[in-house]
C-alpha cells in the first residue's frame, strides 16, 4: 500500500503562488466576494504563509506553501462526530461532504488552520460556471472543505491503470500545485517506496515537518533554505 | 379501564382539601394579573423575533455571523458551554441538598430543578444552531463516531436531560394530584398524576425513587459539564488543552448555576410574594455557597493561568497575552471582577449578604461566568499557530439576536411552568411541618454526645437546626 | 393593547408551534437549505488537451487547456515547450477566468449617446472603414495611431501595413517600465537587442533592486533559472540589496536595506571594492572596455577614466553615509561578487527617466564588466533576433507622435506616459482616429479618469476587445477579440530567453459569441481598406510564414525537457537531426509540440554584443548629456556612471513619509480583472481586494495604526484609501504601496478605483518623467 506524502523544497520555492491558483480552478474553489474576502472567508486549500525568523535585525519572511499535512495521525479526524473526515488507507486525510455537518469542531482541532467552512453558497457568475472541473464536487454552503492531495485524481489514475493492465506508476499521480510549480519546488510520491523521490528527498539533511512536535506526524515534509 | 377508574375517582374524590396557608402557593396558576400576560407577550415577542435572525442565518448561512476563518466559533458556542453551565443549578445543587438532608432546601429545590430542564433545551439548540447543516443533525445518530467528544456530550447531555426531566417530575407528582383535584376539568393534570392518591405504599416508592434519582443524577451532572470541557480539553489548542478543565468547568458551571438560582428565586419570591417561603436565610446560605464557589472558582482559575505563564511555550503565552492584556483583556478583566470581586466583597459581609446583595452579586457572576466561557472559546481561535493573518471576531446582530432569544425564551418556559406547576413543592413544605422537624431533632440527636443533649433538653436544638 | 386569556393561550399555542416546527421538522429545513443551496454539477462529458500559448504578459509560456467536452477546466503548463518546460505562474493558471469573465464580449458594439447598441460584423467594419477612408479624404488619415503590446510577426506585419495603407506610421507599442539592466546594456554597449539573463549557471546574483522572481523578464524562466541556481551544488547566492522586502529580498540569502535611491551609490561602492583590491576581470576589462583607464582624446585632452572616478569619489565611508549600509557591509559583499565566477548584477526598473534612476542601472551594469560578466555563461547574454526577417522594413521607423522623446524612449520612458505627454499636449499633434489592440491604457495609466479624457479627445476610437473594461468602455465602437485560447498564437522568443524560438498554437477553443482572434481583425479591416495584406485568414498566415523555418536548416521541434537536453548535446557536437522533412511536417509538429527553437549560443560574440562607437563595453556615455539638469554633476563626470541623489521631494513635514512603489507578480498581468490573480495580489495576506500600505512598526505605534487597519495615505496631489500592514521590516519615514491594484467593486469589476500611483506628482512641465521615487504622503485613519 503507498503512503503518498509531499516534499517542498522552500530553497526553490520562488513564492510566486502558482500552486495556490492551480488547485482553486481545480478542486473548483469558489471565488470571495469582497466582503467575503474582507472577512478572513477567502478559501485557499494551498496558502502561502509566511514564518518570520526571530533575533535578526529585520524581520525576515520565510514563505510555505502550505496545503493540507495529511498527518498520519491528525487531529482532526479524532473529533468529528460524524465520521465526515477520516484517513484513508494510503494516508490521505478525505472530507466527505455530503455527510459534514457543519460543526467545525476540526477546523478549530487542527493546529495548522487549513480547512475552511463554507459560510455561504458558492456564487459563481454564469459564464465563469464554465470552467467548473466535473471530477470534484462544488461544496455546498454549511460544510468543511480541505485538500485532497487532489484524491480524485488517484482515483482518475488508478482506473487508467486498471484499464490497461499495468500497476500505478510513479508519475501517473500528482496533485495540481505539484504539476504546476514552475520552479519544481515540490515533489509528490509513496514515502514508502524507497526509490520514490519524495523518501529520497525525506532523507535530505533540510528535512523539517511544521509542528513537528505536536506528534501529528505530517507527510508534507519541507526542504529549509540553504546548502 | 383507566378512564373508568378516573370517572370513578372524581365520583368519589372529597372535595378538593384545604391547604390552609399553603393555599398562596396555588395562587399563580390559579390567577393570572394582566403583569403576566404583558410580560410572556414581551417574552414571546422577542423570544420568536429572534428566531426569525435563524431563519436568516438558515437562508444566507453561517456567513451572517462574525465568525471567520479561523475563529469558527464565537456567541453560540459561548451560549451552549453558558447554559449548560446554567443547569447545574438545579439538578445538581437540589440532590446534592437532598442527599445531605439540608432542610433549607425544601422551598427551593422545584424552582432549580426547572432552571436544569428548562435551560438545557437552549444548550443543545446553541449547538444546533451553530451546525452549518442543521439539517443533518440526525447525523450524529446514523454516523455516530464515539472517539469524538461530542458525541460523549451527545449522549451525556440527552441522559442528562432524560434524567433531569425525572428528577424534576417524581417530586412534582403530588403536587399535581392536588391541581388534579382542584381543577378536575384540566385533563392534564389527571394524566400526569398517575393516580397518585397519597398512600402511604405510594409515598413510601416515590421517596425512594428520588432518593435513588438523587443518587444517580450527581455523577451525570458532573460528568456532562466535564464532558462539555473536554471539547476543548481533548483538542492540542493552546489554552484548551488542559487536565484541569473537568473540574475546572464544573466548578464553574455549579457557580454559574447558583448565580441563575438566586436571581430566579428572588424573581419568584417579588412577584407571587411569597417571602414566606423564600425566606431569607434561604438567600443568606445560597450566598455563603455562591462565596465559596466564587472562591474555588478563583483558586482553579489562577491555578490554569499561573501553570500556563511558567510554562510559557510561545504559543500558549500568545492566547494568554492576548487574555491579559491584548484584544481579550477588556471581557478577561470584567470576567474577574465580576465573578470575583464583586461577589466576594458582597457576600463575605453579613452586612450586604442580604437578598438584594446576593441578587446583586448573581447578577454580576452570571455575566462575569457568560464573559469566562467567551474568553475561553474565542482568544484561543485567534491566536493559530501557524502565522496567518486574523482579523478578529465581533459577534453580528444575528448572534445576539439568537441569544436574546435563547434567553427569552428560557424565561418565558420558566414562566409558563409557574403557571401550570407549583414553583415550590407543596407537599414538600408539609412534609416539612409535619415530619421533619422531629426528624431533625433526632437526627441533632444523633450528632451530639448522649448524655449532655439529654442533660439540656431537645428545644433549643430545633430552633437552630436547618 | 388588552390580552385576554383565549387570545393569549392561542398565541402561546401558535408560538409553540412555530417553535416546534423550526426545532425540529428537520424535513423543513432541508427543504429550506436545498431551496437556498442551490447546488451546481459541473456537466462531464470527453476528456481532450489542446496547446496554447499564454498571452496574459509577454513570457511567452507554452500552455495545455484541459477540456471536458467544449468546455476548458484547466490550464497547465506545455511540457514540451523550453520557456517552461510545464511550469505556469499564477497569472497563466487564471487564464480561464479570462476566458469565462463575465465581462467577455459576444458582439461588436457601436457607442450611441451613452448606451450600447449590438451591431453586426459587416455594419461595424464598414462604418468604421467609412469613417477612415473620410479621414484620408481630408488628409488626416496619417494621423491614425494603433495602441497595441509589443507586437511581432504576422500581427505586426499587418498592422504595419495597416497603418501604411492610411499614411501613418504611428505604431505605438507599449512596454511598461523598462528593465533597468536592458537599458543600461542598449546604452553601454550599443545594442538593440535586449539582453538575456543566464541566471541558471551563474554562483552569485546580487540584485540592485531587480524583482527577479516577480515577472521581470519572461516569469516562469526567471523562476526556473532560479531553480536551477539554488539547486545545483555548489548552490548559488543570491543577494538583494533595496529599501523594500520584496518577494526576491525575502527569497535571498542576504538582504541589504538601502535607503531609496541610492542602489547607485551602492553598486560604486562595491565597484570601489572591487578596483582597490584589484578584485575584477582584469582580461576582459582591458581589451573589451572603453572609459576604464584615463585617457588622452584626439585634441590631447586628458580625461579621467571610470577607475580614477570611482577611487576619488566613492571610498566606503561615503558610500555608507549615501546608503545607510555599514561598510564592512558592502565590502563583504563586494569581496563575495568579486571572488565567485561567473557573478551577475541586475539592477532594478527604470520606471522614469531620471538620472538617478538611468545612472542607478548603469552604475549596477559596470559591475558586470568589472566581472565579466558580459555574454559569458552565467552573465548578461544577448537575445538572438527573429530568425524570420520581414520582408519590408517595416518597423524600423519610430512612432512620429513619439519622437520628441526618442531619446528618453531609448534611456527606458514609459511609452504610455510619453503617449500621455503627447494628448496632454495636442503636440507633435492630436491622432484622429486611435486603433486598440488588446490594450487597456486607461487601466493602466496612473490617473484613470484624466487620461481617459484626454484620450476622449481624439474623434474615433475603435477599441479590439475581449472584455468591455476601462478602455473599451470609452471607444466608438468594440469589437470583440478572441481570446488566445481561442485564437492562432504566434510567439516570437520572450524577453530573457537566450535562444532563438517561434511558438505556434491552434485555437485550443471554439471563439465565445461572435468574438474573432485579433488579427482576422486587422486582416480585416486591412482589406476592407484595400490595402495588401497576407492572404487567407490570420491562422494560414501565420503558418506561411513559419514555414519559412524550414529553410533556416537548425534547431528542431520543442520537445521535453529530455529532448531539450539531448537537443543541446547534439547542437553543442555539431549535429543537426530534424524530426521532419517537409515544411509541412514540421508546421504540423510544432502545433502539436507548441513550437521551434534552437538552443545554440555562441558566447564572447563581441561583433555582436558590443557594438558602441569604440565597439567595446563603454565606461564613457556621452548620450547622457540630455539627461543633465542644473543639479547634475558638472562636465566629464556627467558622462560616466556616477551617483546622483534623487531630489527632495515637495511636501516637507506636512508629509513626513516617503513612498517606495513596487509592483508585485499579480501586477504584471495584462488582463487585471481576473479575481484569482487579484486574490494572490499580497502575497500571504487574505483580505487584500485592494490597495495596502506597508508601514514600519515604530510608525505604526505612533499614528495608533494596527495591521488590516483601513487609513488614508494623502499626497500633495491625492488620496487614496490603503489597508495597512505593519511590519519591522519597513524603516521609519518609508512606506511602500504597490503601484496599481486598485479596484475595490467585487471581485470581477473591470473598471478599478485609484491604485498607489495616483499618489505621483507628475514631472516638469513638457517632460513624461513620472516622479516615482520622489513622492511624499501622510497617514491618517479612515
Amino acid at each position: 500500500m503507498s503512503r503518498w506524502g509531499m516534499v517542498i523544497d522552500i530553497d526553490k520555492c520562488t513564492a510566486c503562488q502558482a500552486c495556490v491558483v492551480a488547485c482553486k480552478v481545480e478542486n473548483n474553489i469558489r471565488t470571495p466576494s469582497e466582503e467575503d474576502a474582507l472577512k478572513n472567508r477567502t478559501i485557499s486549500w494551498m496558502n502561502l504563509i509566511s514564518l518570520h525568523g526571530e533575533g535578526s535585525e529585520q524581520e525576515r519572511a520565510t514563505f510555505l506553501p502550505r496545503p493540507c499535512m495529511h498527518c498520519d495521525n491528525p487531529p482532526c479526524i479524532k473529533v468529528c462526530p460524524v465520521d465526515a473526515t477520516n484517513i484513508s488507507a494510503e494516508g490521505i486525510v478525505r472530507q466527505v461532504y455530503p455527510r459534514c455537518i457543519g460543526c467545525r469542531y476540526c477546523t478549530n482541532a487542527c493546529p495548522y488552520t487549513v480547512r475552511y467552512f463554507n459560510w455561504s453558497a458558492p456564487q459563481w457568475p454564469e459564464e465563469a460556471q464554465q470552467y467548473l472541473n466535473p471530477d470534484v464536487s462544488v461544496r455546498p454552503k454549511g460544510v468543511v472543505e480541505k485538500c485532497t492531495f487532489c484524491h480524485h485524481r488517484l482515483q482518475k489514475a488508478k482506473e487508467k491503470a486498471r484499464v490497461e493492465h499495468r500497476e500505478l506508476r510513479q508519475d501517473d499521480y500528482v496533485p495540481a500545485c505539484v504539476e504546476i510549480c514552475p520552479a519544481n519546488a515540490m515533489a509528490f510520491g509513496d514515502l514508502d517506496d524507497p526509490n520514490s523521490e519524495v523518501s529520497q528527498l525525506a532523507k535530505n539533511t533540510r528535512a523539517f515537518r511544521l509542528l513537528e512536535e505536536l506528534g501529528t506526524q505530517p507527510k508534507v515534509i519541507y526542504l529549509k533554505e540553504g546548502e | 379501564m383507566s378512564a373508568a377508574t378516573g370517572l370513578d375517582r372524581t365520583a368519589v374524590m372529597p372535595a378538593p382539601t384545604d391547604l390552609g396557608p399553603d393555599e398562596v402557593l396555588l395562587r399563580p396558576i390559579l390567577k393570572s394579573g394582566p403583569g403576566f400576560y404583558w410580560l410572556a407577550a414581551i417574552l414571546a415577542a422577542l423570544g420568536f423575533g429572534g428566531l426569525g435572525a435563524w431563519v436568516y442565518q438558515l437562508y444566507f448561512g453561517l456567513g451572517v455571523t462574525g465568525l471567520n476563518w479561523p475563529v469558527f466559533w464565537g456567541v453560540y458556542i459561548t451560549n451552549f458551554v453558558f447554559f449548560i453551565g446554567i443547569s447545574h443549578a438545579g439538578t445538581l445543587i437540589s440532590a446534592i441538598l437532598r442527599l445531605c438532608h439540608a432542610e433549607w432546601r425544601r422551598p427551593i429545590t422545584r424552582a432549580a430543578e426547572v432552571i436544569t430542564v428548562m435551560v438545557l433545551f437552549f444548550g443543545a439548540g446553541s449547538v444546533i444552531v451553530d451546525l452549518g447543516r442543521p439539517d443533518r443533525a440526525l447525523n450524529v445518530i446514523l454516523h455516530g463516531q464515539i472517539r469524538s467528544p461530542l458525541i460523549w456530550d451527545v449522549v451525556s447531555i440527552s441522559t442528562y436531560l432524560t434524567g433531569s426531566v425525572i428528577y424534576l417530575f417524581l417530586p412534582l407528582i403530588p403536587d399535581i394530584a392536588i391541581l388534579r383535584d382542584r381543577l378536575p376539568h384540566r385533563r392534564i393534570y389527571r394524566w400526569l398524576a398517575l393516580g397518585w392518591q397519597g398512600t402511604e405504599r405510594q409515598k413510601h416508592i416515590l421517596e425512594k425513587a428520588i432518593a435513588v434519582m438523587a443518587v444517580i443524577i450527581v455523577p451525570i451532572a458532573v460528568s456532562v459539564h466535564t464532558v462539555v470541557s473536554w471539547v476543548f480539553a481533548m483538542t492540542i489548542q493552546p489554552m484548551w488543552h488542559s487536565t484541569i478543565f473537568g473540574p475546572y468547568f464544573v466548578v464553574g458551571a455549579i457557580f454559574s448555576g447558583i448565580a441563575a438560582l438566586i436571581v430566579a428565586m428572588a424573581l419568584i419570591r417579588r412577584f407571587y410574594h411569597l417571602e414566606d417561603y423564600l425566606k431569607d436565610v434561604s438567600f443568606n446560605n445560597l450566598g455563603l455557597l455562591l462565596l465559596v464557589m466564587s472562591l474555588l472558582w478563583l483558586y482553579f482559575t489562577f491555578a490554569e493561568y499561573l501553570t500556563t505563564y511558567r510554562g510559557g511555550e510561545p504559543i500558549h503565552m500568545a492566547v494568554f497575552y492576548t487574555k491579559i492584556s491584548g484584544s481579550y483583556a477588556v471581557p478577561f478583566w470584567s470576567m474577574v471582577v465580576a465573578c470575583f470581586v464583586i461577589p466576594v466583597a458582597l457576600l463575605s459581609n453579613r452586612k450586604t449578604r442580604t437578598v438584594k446583595g446576593c441578587v446583586v452579586a448573581s447578577l454580576f457572576v452570571l455575566v462575569g461566568m457568560y464573559l469566562e466561557r467567551y474568553t475561553i472559546v474565542v482568544p484561543t481561535l485567534s491566536k493559530p499557530r501557524l502565522p496567518i493573518e486574523v482579523i478578529g471576531y465581533s459577534p453580528t446582530w444575528v448572534e445576539w439576536s439568537l441569544t436574546i432569544s435563547f434567553f427569552s425564551l428560557f424565561i418565558l418556559l420558566y414562566l409558563l411552568f409557574t403557571k401550570f406547576f407549583p414553583i415550590i413543592s407543596i407537599w414538600e413544605i408539609q412534609e416539612g411541618r409535619e415530619k421533619s422537624i422531629a426528624e431533625v431533632t433526632e437526627r441533632i440527636q444523633g450528632y451530639l454526645p448522649a448524655n449532655r443533649f439529654q442533660e439540656r433538653g431537645g428545644e433549643g436544638a430545633v430552633t437552630t437546626a436547618r | 393593547m388588552k390580552l385576554s386569556r383565549r387570545g393569549f393561550v392561542k398565541f402561546s399555542a401558535g408560538s409553540a408551534a412555530g417553535l416546534g416546527l423550526a426545532g425540529f421538522s428537520l424535513k423543513a429545513l432541508s427543504a429550506l437549505n436545498a431551496t437556498v443551496a442551490e447546488e451546481i454539477y459541473p456537466p462531464r462529458g470527453p476528456e481532450s488537451f489542446g496547446n496554447s500559448i499564454c498571452q496574459l504578459c509577454p513570457g511567452g509560456c507554452g500552455i495545455t487547456v484541459r477540456k471536458v467536452g467544449a468546455r476548458a477546466v484547466s490550464v497547465t503548463g506545455n511540457k514540451s515547450s523550453p520557456i517552461n518546460s510545464g511550469g505556469l505562474c499564477p497569472i497563466g493558471v487564471a487564464s480561464l477566468q479570462y476566458l469565462y469573465h463575465p465581462e467577455r464580449l459576444r458582439s461588436p458594439l457601436k457607442k450611441q449617446g451613452n448606451s450600447w447598441s449590438k451591431i453586426s460584423w459587416k455594419q461595424a467594419v464598414d462604418e468604421i472603414t467609412s469613417r477612415l477612408r473620410s479621414l484620408a479624404e481630408r488628409g488626416e488619415s496619417e494621423r491614425v495611431a494603433v495602441l497595441s503590446h509589443p507586437l511581432s510577426g504576422v500581427l505586426k506585419e499587418s498592422v504595419s501595413k495597416l497603418l501604411r495603407g492610411l499614411g501613418s506610421r504611428d505604431l505605438i507599442e507599449l512596454s511598461g517600465p523598462g528593465d533597468g539592466t536592458q537599458v543600461a546594456v542598449r546604452i553601454m554597449q550599443g545594442v538593440t537587442e535586449a539582453p538575456a539573463y543566464d541566471l541558471a549557471s551563474s554562483n552569485y546574483i546580487l540584485t540592485i533592486g531587480c524583482e527577479i522572481l516577480e515577472g521581470w523578464t519572461s516569469p516562469v524562466w526567471d523562476m526556473k533559472g532560479f531553480s536551477q541556481f539554488r539547486g545545483k551544488r555548489p548552490r548559488g547566492r543570491l543577494v538583494y540589496a533595496g529599501p523594500r522586502q520584496s518577494v526576491t529580498a525575502a527569497k535571498a540569502d542576504s538582504w541589504i536595506p538601502l535607503r531609496p535611491g541610492s542602489g547607485g551609490a551602492f553598486a560604486l561602492g562595491i565597484a570601489y571594492v572591487l578596483i582597490s583590491e584589484r578584485l575584477y576581470d582584469f582580461e576582459f576589462v582591458h581589451s573589451q572596455c572603453f572609459g576604464f583607464e584615463d585617457w588622452r582624446d584626439s585634441e590631447g585632452k586628458l580625461h579621467a577614466g571610470f577607475r580614477s572616478r570611482v577611487l576619488d569619489g566613492y571610498p566606503l565611508n561615503r558610500v555608507s553615509e549615501l546608503t545607510g549600509v555599514a561598510p564592512e557591509q558592502i565590502l563583504r559583499v563586494a569581496r563575495e561578487f568579486g571572488s565567485t565566477r561567473p557573478a551577475l548584477a541586475l539592477a532594478g526598473s527604470v520606471e522614469s527617466v531620471s538620472p538617478n534612476s538611468v545612472m542607478t542601472a548603469l552604475c549596477v551594469h559596470s559591475l558586470n564588466a568589472l566581472s565579466g560578466s558580459i555574454d559569458r555563461r552565467g552573465g548578461v547574454l544577448l537575445q538572438y533576433p527573429d530568425p524570420l526577417k520581414t520582408e519590408e522594413k517595416l518597423i524600423a521607423e519610430f512612432p512620429p507622435l513619439m519622437t520628441d522623446f526618442k531619446a528618453r524612449l531609448r534611456f527606458g520612458e514609459d511609452p504610455l506616459q510619453v503617449l500621455d505627454q503627447a494628448l496632454q499636449r495636442r503636440e507633435p499633434y492630436l491622432p484622429s482616429a486611435l486603433l486598440l489592440l488588446e490594450t487597456d491604457p486607461v487601466f493602466d495609466s496612473r490617473e484613470p479618469e484624466d487620461f481617459g479624457k484626454r484620450l476622449r479627445q481624439i474623434p474615433l476610437i475603435v477599441s479590439i476587445s475581449s472584455l468591455l473594461n476601462a478602455t473599451s468602455s470609452l471607444a466608438d465602437y468594440v469589437l470583440p477579440a478572441a481570446t488566445f485560447l481561442e485564437s492562432w498564437v504566434e510567439q516570437p522568443a520572450p524577453p530573457g530567453v537566450p535562444f532563438s524560438y517561434e511558438g505556434l498554437s491552434a485555437p485550443a477553443l471554439e471563439p465565445i459569441g461572435e468574438s474573432r482572434s485579433v488579427g482576422d481583425i486587422v486582416l480585416t479591416l486591412a482589406r476592407a481598406l484595400a490595402v495588401k495584406v497576407p492572404e487567407g485568414d490570420y491562422g494560414s498566415a501565420v503558418k506561411n510564414r513559419l514555414a519559412r523555418l524550414y529553410e533556416e536548416k537548425r534547431g528542431s521541434v520543442a520537445g521535453t525537457v529530455f529532448d531539450q537536453l539531448w537537443q543541446q548535446l547534439m547542437e553543442q557536437s555539431g549535429w543537426w537531426a530534424p524530426t521532419y522533412e517537409t515544411p509541412d511536417q514540421l508546421l504540423q509538429q510544432m502545433e502539436t509540440k507548441g513550437g521551434w527553437w534552437d538552443s545554440f549560443y555562441r558566447y564572447e560574440d563581441w561583433s555582436r554584443s558590443l557594438r558602441t562607437s569604440s565597439g567595446k563595453f563603454q565606461f564613457y556615455l556621452p548620450e547622457a548629456e540630455f539627461l543633465r539638469d542644473s543639479n547634475s554633476a558638472p562636465g566629464d563626470s556627467f558622462y560616466f556612471p556616477h551617483f546622483e541623489s534623487p531630489p527632495k521631494p515637495p511636501g516637507g513635514d506636512a508629509y513626513p513619509f516617503l513612498v517606495n512603489f513596487f509592483d508585485p507578480l499579480a501586477a504584471k498581468t495584462r488582463q487585471s480583472a481576473l479575481p484569482l490573480v487579484r486574490e494572490i495580489a499580497g502575497g500571504q495576506v487574505q483580505n487584500n481586494i485592494g490597495v495596502w500600505v506597508e508601514l514600519g512598526q515604530e510608525d505604526a505605534g505612533r499614528l495608533g495604526v494596527r495591521s488590516g487597519d483601513l487609513v488614508w495615505v494623502e499626497s500633495p496631489r491625492s488620496r487614496i484609501q490603503a489597508f495597512a500592514r505593519t511590519s519591522t521590516s519597513v524603516p521609519a519615514g518609508l512606506v511602500n504601496i504597490p503601484r496599481g491594484l486598485g479596484g475595490k467593486n467585487g471581485p470581477w469589476n473591470v473598471i478599478s478605483t485609484p491604485g498607489g500611483a495616483s499618489l505621483v506628482e507628475q514631472g516638469k512641465a513638457n517632460e513624461p518623467t513620472v516622479r516615482w521615487t520622489e513622492t511624499r504622503v501622510r497617514i491618517t485613519r479612515a
